[in-house]
C-alpha cells in the first residue's frame, strides 16, 4: 500500500511541478494565452496563463506565486528594490511589440490628430472637437486605470510625461474603452491595435508636428513608420530558467512570432 | 471494510486532495444535473459563490517575520553599546536571542477601482519581549472623492525622517542608528495623523505630507501631560524615464515635549576651570507645571541606482535641535521623570551603503553613524558635572546580507563603536571593548502581496 501511495503522490506532484505559471498584464494576456495554448499543444510543457495587470504579475513573481510575469511595462525600480531584497535575480524578455491606435467613433470627421494634439485632449487643455478640425462637439476622453502598465505608457510617451486632465475617465480594461468609444459620438481612447474592430476608427498620427501622418497598421508598425509601438515584456526568476526557457523559446520561435502576427500584435524584428 | 483499509482509503484521499488543491482546482462530489443548461447554472452559481468569498478572503492580508540571532560582544557589558539590540547584562559577552517576532494583518477595504478607501493595521509582536506587545494598530480612512486626503488614528509610525518609519524586516542592518533609538525609543506611539498624497493622476503624486498629533510616551505606556507633540514629514520620490534611477527625500519637524519632573530649572554654563556644567537657573514652583520642549529637525534623502554591478542604494539623514532628557539619559523619556528635565541641543546623521553585488543574493553594507547629545559640550569639556549621556558617538557598521529567497535572509554585521575621549572617568578615550558583531537568520512569509 506503501507503494501505491508514493506513486500517486509522485504522478500529481509531477503534473503540478510541469505546469509553468504565467501572470500579469490584460495587454498581453490573448497573446499568452494563444502561445501557451500552442505550446501545451507541443508536449514540451504545461503553461497556465492568468490576467491581473503588469503590477500584480511582477508582485507574484517577486511572492513566488508564480513563475512568469507578463508585462505591458519595464519593471520599475521599487519593484527592482524588492527583487533584490527577495534575492532573486530576474531575466527580462521581449516577446512581441504593441502598437497603440488612437480610437474615435466612426461617425467623428476628425481623421488625423499630431502627438501635440492628442496631448492636449488628454490633458484637458482641447476639450471640444472643433479646435481640431472637427465639428462643435465636446471631446468625451476615455483612458485605461492608473495601475494598466498602457496608462503609464501612453503618459510617458505620447503626454510627454504631462498629467491626465481629472475629467478623464478611466475604464478597467480594454474591451471597456472600445466598447465605450463606438457607443459615444465625441469620444476617443487608446487601444492595442489587436482590440480594434469595426465599432470605432482609427486615427492617423503625427510625430513630426503634422507634416506626415501615419495609420497604424501591421505594416506601419512593421516598418516602423507607426511611431505609438511599445515592447511587451515577460519577466522570470533566472534560478528557473531551465523550466521556463522551452517555453520562451516557442514564443521567440518563428511559430511563436507567426502567432504574434495572427492576433494582431507586432512581430519582433 | 477492515479498520487498516478504512485508514489507508483517507490516506489516499487526504493526499490526492492535497496535490488536486495544491494546483488550483476544486473537485466536489455533487449530484449531476439533468441538462447541460443546469450544468453550467450549478457551476455559475458555484463560482460566484467562490468569487465572493475570494473577494471577502483578499481583504484580509497577514505577513510577519521572525529574526533570530546570535551576537558577540567584545566584552561582557560591552559598556557603551547598547543600541545592538539591548544592552548585555554585566557577565554576558555572548547570547542567542529572537530579537524580532512580528506577525502583522492588514484589511484593506477597496472601492470598483481598485482604490483603498478603510485600511486597518495590526501588527504584534509575539515573543522577543517577553510578551505579546500591540506594535501598531491604526485604522485610516482615504477621502473617496479624490483620493488626495487620509486619516490615520491608533498606535502607528511617528512621521518623522526615513529610517525610524524604515521597516526593521527590510533593512539592512540589525538595529537602527543610535540617534534614531535615543530619539524615538519604541518609534510606535499613539496619536492621529493627516495624510495628504496626491493621487496618480495628478502632477503632484510624487510627493507626500504626513502630520498629526501624538502623545509622545509610545505605544506601551500613558499620557502624563497635556502637551502633544506634533510631528510633520514632507516627502517627494521620483524614477528617471528608463526606472534606473530612483531618488527619494524628505524635510520632517517635531515639536514636543515633556513635563519638568522637579521645580529646578537648569542652564548650561562654562565653570571658571573651562569645564562645563549644569547650573540652577532658579527652582520656581510653576517650573511644575512647564514643559521642556523637544524641537527636532530633520532632512533626508536616498537614492537606488540599477547599473551593472547590481543596485546601488545610497540613503542618508541628519537630524538637529534640542532634546529634554535627564542627567543620565539623553533618550526621550516615556515615563513622567521625578528628577531633574536638562534640555540638551543636539545633532546627529547617518549614512549607508548598500550594493548589491550583480543582481545576486550577495549584498555588502556599510553604514556609518555619529550621534552628539550635547552639542555645547565636547571632549575634556565633559567632566564628572556631566555623564556619559552627553558624550559623542560613532559607529561604523560592515555587514554581509544573503536574500537566499523571498523566506530567508543571512545576515553577518559587526558594529565598531567609538566615543569621543573627555574628561569623564572610564570615557577619557575610546572605549575599546564594545564592539558587537551579529549573526542573523530572518524568516518572512508574505512580505510581497
Amino acid at each position: 500500500m506503501k507503494k501505491i501511495l508514493i506513486a500517486l503522490f509522485a504522478l500529481t506532484s509531477v503534473v503540478n511541478a510541469q505546469t509553468v505559471k504565467l501572470k500579469g498584464s490584460d495587454t498581453v494576456l490573448p497573446l499568452a494565452q494563444k502561445e501557451a495554448e500552442q505550446f501545451n499543444k507541443s508536449g514540451k510543457g504545461k503553461v497556465s496563463v492568468t490576467g491581473g495587470g503588469s503590477g500584480v504579475g511582477i508582485a507574484s513573481l517577486i511572492d513566488g506565486t508564480t513563475d512568469i510575469a507578463s508585462s505591458s511595462r519595464k519593471i520599475k525600480m521599487d519593484e527592482k528594490l524588492k527583487m533584490q531584497d527577495a534575492g532573486k535575480k530576474y531575466k527580462e524578455v521581449i516577446i512581441s511589440k504593441d502598437a497603440l491606435s488612437v480610437i474615435v467613433h466612426p461617425s467623428n470627421p476628425v481623421q488625423q490628430l499630431t502627438r501635440e494634439q492628442i496631448e492636449g485632449i488628454f490633458t484637458g487643455k482641447i476639450a471640444n472637437w472643433k479646435e481640431v478640425g472637427g465639428s462643435d462637439m465636446k471631446i468625451v476622453v476615455y483612458s485605461r486605470e492608473t495601475s494598466s502598465g498602457t496608462y503609464e505608457f501612453f503618459k510617458e510617451f505620447v503626454m510627454n510625461r504631462k498629467n491626465y486632465a481629472t475629467s478623464v475617465l478611466n475604464m478597467p480594461a480594454t474591451g471597456a474603452i472600445v466598447q465605450s468609444v463606438g457607443q459615444t459620438k465625441g469620444a476617443i481612447g487608446y487601444v492595442g491595435m489587436a482590440y480594434d474592430n469595426a465599432s470605432v476608427r482609427q486615427l492617423k498620427v503625427s510625430y513630426d508636428k503634422g507634416k506626415t501622418y501615419i495609420l497604424p497598421s501591421m505594416a506601419t508598425a512593421k516598418n516602423k513608420t507607426y511611431p505609438i509601438i511599445r515592447p511587451l515584456y515577460l519577466y522570470y526568476n533566472v534560478k528557473d530558467e531551465a523550466k521556463i526557457k522551452p517555453f520562451i523559446d516557442f514564443c521567440l520561435s518563428a511559430v511563436g512570432q507567426q502567432i504574434v502576427e495572427k492576433i494582431g500584435y507586432v512581430p519582433l524584428d | 471494510m477492515n479498520k487498516k483499509n478504512t485508514k489507508t482509503i483517507v490516506k489516499i484521499t487526504a493526499i490526492l486532495l492535497l496535490n488536486v488543491l495544491s494546483v488550483g482546482s476544486f473537485a466536489q462530489i455533487i449530484e449531476m444535473p439533468e441538462t447541460l443548461e443546469d450544468k453550467i447554472d450549478t457551476l455559475y452559481n458555484r463560482t460566484e459563490a467562490l468569487m465572493s468569498d475570494m473577494d471577502y478572503i483578499k481583504k484580509l492580508k497577514f505577513s510577519g517575520y521572525v529574526q533570530a540571532q546570535y551576537q558577540l560582544a567584545d566584552t561582557a557589558g560591552a559598556k557603551g553599546n547598547s543600541y545592538a539590540g539591548g544592552a548585555f547584562d554585566a557577565n554576558v559577552n555572548n547570547r542567542f536571542s529572537i530579537r524580532r517576532s512580528r506577525i502583522k494583518m492588514t484589511y484593506d477595504n477597496n472601492d470598483e477601482f481598485g482604490n483603498t478607501i478603510t485600511q486597518i493595521v495590526m501588527q504584534m509582536d509575539l515573543f522577543s519581549s517577553g510578551t505579546a506587545v500591540i506594535r501598531d494598530f491604526y485604522g485610516k480612512f482615504t477621502d473617496p472623492w479624490t483620493h488626495w486626503f487620509g486619516i490615520k488614528a491608533g498606535a502607528m509610525d511617528k512621521p518623522f525622517g526615513y529610517e525610524v518609519t524604515y521597516s526593521s524586516g527590510t533593512r539592512e542592518t540589525p538595529e537602527r542608528g543610535r540617534m534614531s533609538q535615543l530619539l524615538f525609543p519604541g518609534e510606535k506611539d499613539f496619536g492621529a495623523q493627516f495624510v495628504i498624497q496626491p493621487v496618480k493622476q495628478s502632477r503632484f503624486n510624487f510627493f507626500k505630507l504626513e502630520t498629526g498629533l501624538y502623545n509622545g510616551t509610545g505605544v506601551l505606556n500613558n499620557d502624563f501631560d497635556k502637551k502633544k507633540d506634533w510631528i510633520s514629514r514632507l516627502s517627494f520620490f521620483k524614477s528617471n524615464f528608463n526606472e534606473t534611477v530612483k531618488y527619494s527625500g524628505g524635510l520632517s519637524y517635531y515639536n514636543g515635549g515633556h513635563k519638568y519632573g522637579t521645580k529646578n530649572n537648569y542652564e548650561l554654563s562654562t565653570l571658571a576651570n573651562g569645564a562645563k556644567s549644569w547650573m540652577l537657573k532658579d527652582s520656581n514652583t510653576t517650573n511644575l507645571t512647564k514643559i521642556g520642549k523637544a524641537i527636532y529637525y530633520g532632512v533626508d534623502a536616498q537614492v537606488s541606482i540599477d547599473w551593472k554591478g547590481g543596485l546601488s542604494t545610497f540613503r542618508a539623514e541628519g537630524i538637529m535641535g534640542q532634546q529634554p532628557g535627564t542627567a543620565k539619559s539623553s533618550a526621550t523619556p516615556r515615563t513622567l521623570v521625578a528628577e531633574d528635565l536638562y534640555l540638551r541641543n543636539f545633532k546627529g546623521a547617518y549614512l549607508y551603503f548598500v550594493q548589491n553585488i550583480l543582481h545576486t543574493h550577495h549584498n555588502i553594507i556599510v553604514k556609518y553613524d555619529i550621534y552628539d547629545p550635547n552639542t555645547d559640550v565636547k571632549g575634556t569639556e565633559i567632566v564628572s558635572n556631566l555623564t556619559s549621556s552627553d558624550i559623542k558617538y560613532s559607529t561604523l557598521g560592515i555587514g554581509y546580507l544573503f536574500n537566499y529567497d523571498q523566506n530567508w535572509k543571512f545576515l553577518i554585521y559587526k558594529d565598531f563603536v567609538k566615543n569621543e575621549s573627555t574628561g569623564l572617568s572610564g570615557y577619557t578615550t575610546d572605549v575599546k571593548k564594545d564592539n558587537v558583531l551579529t549573526f542573523r537568520i530572518q524568516y518572512t512569509f508574505n512580505k510581497y502581496q
